[in-house]
């Protein structure tokens, strides 16, 4: 009996020996595939050196064409010309393709670009414009067909088959890690060496020279390099410094953003790009939208001893990691509005006993303040040049009328700049209402009222009663909310604002209770884009969750419960040791 | 499945490691694969199923039985090398597993809280659309015509697909289909939210909960009959009945900003794009 046990066990010994060595291969396996991923699309880059362009067959660029004037001409126009009927509403341009301009290549400065770098862009879309990833809708074939179509009949200024025209594709080299050191000696030649910091900013908040236009006379705002998301191309690998070595070194073709190829050294190239990496909040990326996946539930820590921080910079706020709100344009009521410039918020907050404190973090390249003398740095003209004569205007609408015509002009170019401003939207009596009913999220309706904390940058901070967009007023009676701190530098507001839990005024002032989902939603204006009152970015509906503290018996009961486990454990093995000794 | 290995492959696998592997199967079966999830009050009645079932499989006969209780009584009864390792393992791991469950099931949990939306409600039987009232269940788009004025039925224009609507001399479907692309892209700017390639995902949807239509997805305007859509677009979220959530859908109420012949003008594109037809009742 026992030798068979003992065989038993050693056969079950070498099984599980075996069962590890599976679990050992497919781990490794599944490393590979992954690193595969990278080297497909490592594969999918054009090779170093001498380039020639694909010669489309007469088929091809006739199948291109049929594909163009389904799902490209819409932004890019029936002639190529970037003019399509959404040009109107965008600022980064649709493309304009009769010049041969691209700015994502593998191609030196000026030239044009590899057929494998247009494949890519059409591919994977190009992050923070329009451009969407057309690998999801279009088939391989289809997209080749319309790029051979793009390339001999929209680029009209030059041939890509011309011999004089030559491309010349730039070499990654030999990749520099990131460092500690690497980003310290990326960070001084941004600085100093290629100055970087002109244009990009200290922090690199794209807050340098705002006075800049691209090839075709439209304004042009330097990348914001802290959301490298938004960056065109990144691929949808927004974390991966290949994609900024690539950018430094080939320049973006027409716009200010030149090629430091044979200014900085193959190394200085990789330390710029591990520093510019280093420069942003690494959030996990949600595939679907290419941008830093939302988590609904705004997390609010409690703090047990002492008070709670009022400056930025307390560590207190390390507590938590900022949280990553997203922005949308108000262009669901009028006055409609397209072009947002604050696109998100970055959320902390703390509260004890009393009080709840926020800190909101947001970048706008501008510190804007009332003045209607003052010329607004983002105005109308961001979508209109002398190339766009006819287009002046972001506001076509037949608006509220519902009646055909020529479109108006609703809203007449704001002129001046107004304040950057913030607010945080609660629900009036949030608790009485039958889970999950909500007042209309732009600022309540009729039947449901809002309550509404706004802080502007004139350094006043307004509670406001909200049953709708056009039903906002003041609430003077009481003033609980206090903003501690306010400070606008290299490109980014950061605001500390601070509330009683309870109010006196329960019928129109949020009661705020931990443990409850709370309803909330975030609206921010920037006054040197023209914006104010419903001119706004704006999100839907986040919960914000005040976490009650760990109470003390979770910490107690799991002991107790594997203490009787134990005595248990105890029990059977007496129990199986008695057994024993009477069958033997 | 471990009968297959044991009796097909000739692996033999002992019976006290058959039970949980059939066990786990099954939870991952009940948990993971099958759509839509189970709550969890039925998951925990089939795995007690499961549990009787596993016990019933290994003392269908004398020498099963002791086949898988023999490693037990091995582990706690003798006292070799061998015997005492696994006793000492398996008498601490237990009450440490049990002591984690416990803490991970007080632990304060704040996720979000779940909201069933329903994403296509019942439409009204009529809507008012700028002072006319519009039968939902006999509405057709007024655009869906060939030359001569004639109503296309359903696959029928199929013939406009992927032609081109900028065409000098191109069919009124078309002229239709690219006046509502041109509200689409311009005078609305629906591809904010619903994207370039009609996919949802536009620059906007990322920062929006619930997120844009997916007009490229079989499941939303292929599923629909044209009039349901009209009235979407018409009434946006605000329109939406309480249990698709009308206070959070970014959806605007496009009867403000178009005329009727615009809205349903863009219907039309939308189709047209991306090559699906509306649901009819025949």
């Amino acid at each position: 009996m026992r030798g068979k046990l003992n065989q038993e066990m050693s056969r079950f010994a070498r099984k599980t020996v075996t069962a590890g060595l599976v679990a050992v291969f497919l781990a490794a396996a599944g490393m590979l595939w992954i690193g595969n991923a990278e080297a497909q699309q490592q594969k999918l880059e054009p090779k170093p050196g001498k380039y020639t362009p694909s010669k489309p067959t007469a088929e091809d660029v006739e199948a291109g064409k049929a594909v163009y004037f389904r799902k490209c001409v819409w932004c890019h126009g029936p002639d190529g010309a970037g003019d399509g009927p959404s040009a109107i509403r965008l600022a980064t341009k649709p493309r304009n393709f009769n010049q041969g301009t691209f700015k994502i290549r593998h191609s030196a400065s000026g030239e044009l670009p590899t057929d494998e770098d247009l494949f890519l862009s059409v591919t994977h879309g190009l992050s923070g414009s329009a451009m969407p990833p057309w690998g999801e809708i279009l088939s391989e074939k289809e997209r080749k067909q319309v790029i051979s179509f793009v390339k001999t009949e929209l680029v009209k200024d030059r041939k890509f088959d011309d011999p004089d025209d030559e491309i010349t594709v730039i070499d990654y080299g030999k990749q520099i890690p990131s460092s500690e050191e690497s980003i310290k000696l990326g960070q001084e030649i941004y600085m100093t060496k290629a100055k970087c910091v002109e244009c990009h900013g200290v922090e690199g908040r794209g807050n340098g020279n705002l006075t800049q236009r691209d090839d075709w006379g439209f304004p042009i705002f330097p990348a914001d390099l802290t959301k490298p998301w938004n960056l065109r191309g990144n691929r949808r690998d927004p974390y991966n410094p290949r994609n900024i070595f690539r950018e430094i070194s080939t320049g973006l073709n027409g716009t200010p953003m030149p090629s430091f190829r044979d200014e900085l050294t193959e190394e200085e190239r990789w330390h710029v790009a591990n520093f510019v990496m280093s420069l942003s909040e690494k959030y996990p990326i949600d595939p679907q939208t290419a941008k830093p996946a939302i988590q609904f539930v705004l997390k609010s820590r409690f703090v047990a001893e002492g008070e709670l921080p009022t400056d930025p910079n307390d560590p207190k706020w390390l507590e938590l990691p900022a949280q990553y709100i997203g922005l949308a344009s108000q262009i669901i009521q009028p006055p409609r509005h397209f072009l947002r410039t604050v696109d998100d918020i970055r959320f902390r907050s703390l509260f004890n006993d009393k009080e709840v404190v926020f800190l909101l973090e947001w970048n706008d390249r501008t510190e804007s303040h009332f003045d209607e003398n003052k010329e607004a740095v983002y105005d109308a003209k961001r979508i209109s040049s002398d190339a766009f004569p006819a287009i002046n205007t972001t506001n076509l609408t037949h608006e509220n009328d519902g009646a055909a015509g020529p479109l108006k002009d609703v809203n007449p170019e704001p002129k001046g700049v107004f304040n950057d401003a913030i607010a945080i939207q609660f629900a009036e009596k949030w608790q009485e209402l039958p889970p999950p009913e909500k007042p209309y999220f732009i600022h309540g309706d009729a039947k449901r009222g809002t309550d509404i904390w706004k802080w502007e940058s004139d350094g006043s901070t307004k509670e406001l009663t909200g049953h709708g967009l056009e039903q906002i007023s003041v609430k003077e009676a009481n003033k609980n909310l206090k903003v501690e701190n306010a400070k606008w530098s290299n490109g980014r507001w950061q605001l500390v604002m601070k509330r009683a839990l309870k109010t006196e005024d329960p019928e129109h002032d949020a009661q705020l209770e931990m443990g409850k989902n709370i309803p909330v939603v975030f609206f921010a204006w920037d006054g040197d884009a023209g914006e104010f009152g419903g001119k706004m970015a704006l999100s839907t509906y986040y919960y914000l969750m005040m976490e009650p503290p760990v109470p003390g018996k979770v910490y107690v009961i799991p002991p107790i419960v594997a203490g009787v486990v134990v005595l248990l454990e105890g029990l059977v093995l007496y129990a199986a040791r008695k057994k024993k000794i009477e069958n033997a | 499945m471990a009968w297959i290995i044991k009796d097909k492959m000739g692996i033999p696998i002992p019976k006290i490691i058959q039970a949980p592997i059939i066990w786990i199967a099954a939870y991952i079966v009940f948990r993971f694969i099958l759509q839509p999830p189970i709550p969890f009050s039925l998951l925990a009645i089939y795995m007690a199923v499961v549990t009787i079932a596993c016990f019933l499989y290994v003392s269908l006969s004398q020498p099963s039985w002791e086949e898988f209780t023999s490693p037990i009584k091995f582990m706690l009864q003798e006292d070799t090398g061998k015997a005492k390792m696994s006793r000492y393992f398996t008498f601490a791991a237990i009450p440490l597993l049990l002591a984690y469950g416990t803490y991970n099931k007080m632990l304060p949990k704040f996720d979000e809280p779940i909201e069933l939306r329903t994403v296509h409600p019942a439409p009204p039987a009529s809507i008012n659309v700028h002072d006319k009232v519009l039968n939902l269940q006999t509405a057709e788009n007024p655009f869906r015509v060939d030359d001569s004025g004639g109503y296309l039925k359903v696959g029928l224009e199929s013939v406009h697909h992927g032609k081109n609507p900028f065409a000098e001399n191109a069919p009124k479907f078309l002229q239709n289909v690219r006046d509502g692309g041109t509200v689409f892209f311009g005078t609305a700017g629906c591809f904010f939210c619903h994207g370039d390639n009609l996919d949802g995902r536009g620059p906007f949807a990322f920062a929006f909960n619930p997120i844009p239509a997916n007009f490229a997805d079989p499941g939303t305007i292929a599923q629909l009959q044209e009039s349901f859509v009209f009235w979407r677009v018409a009434k946006g979220g605000p329109g939406l009945s309480r249990e698709a959530f009308p206070w959070a859908s970014a959806m605007p109420p496009w009867e403000k900003h178009l005329t009727t012949n615009e809205m349903w003008q863009v219907i039309l594109f939308e189709y047209w794009h991306t090559g699906f037809f509306p649901r009819t009742w025949d």
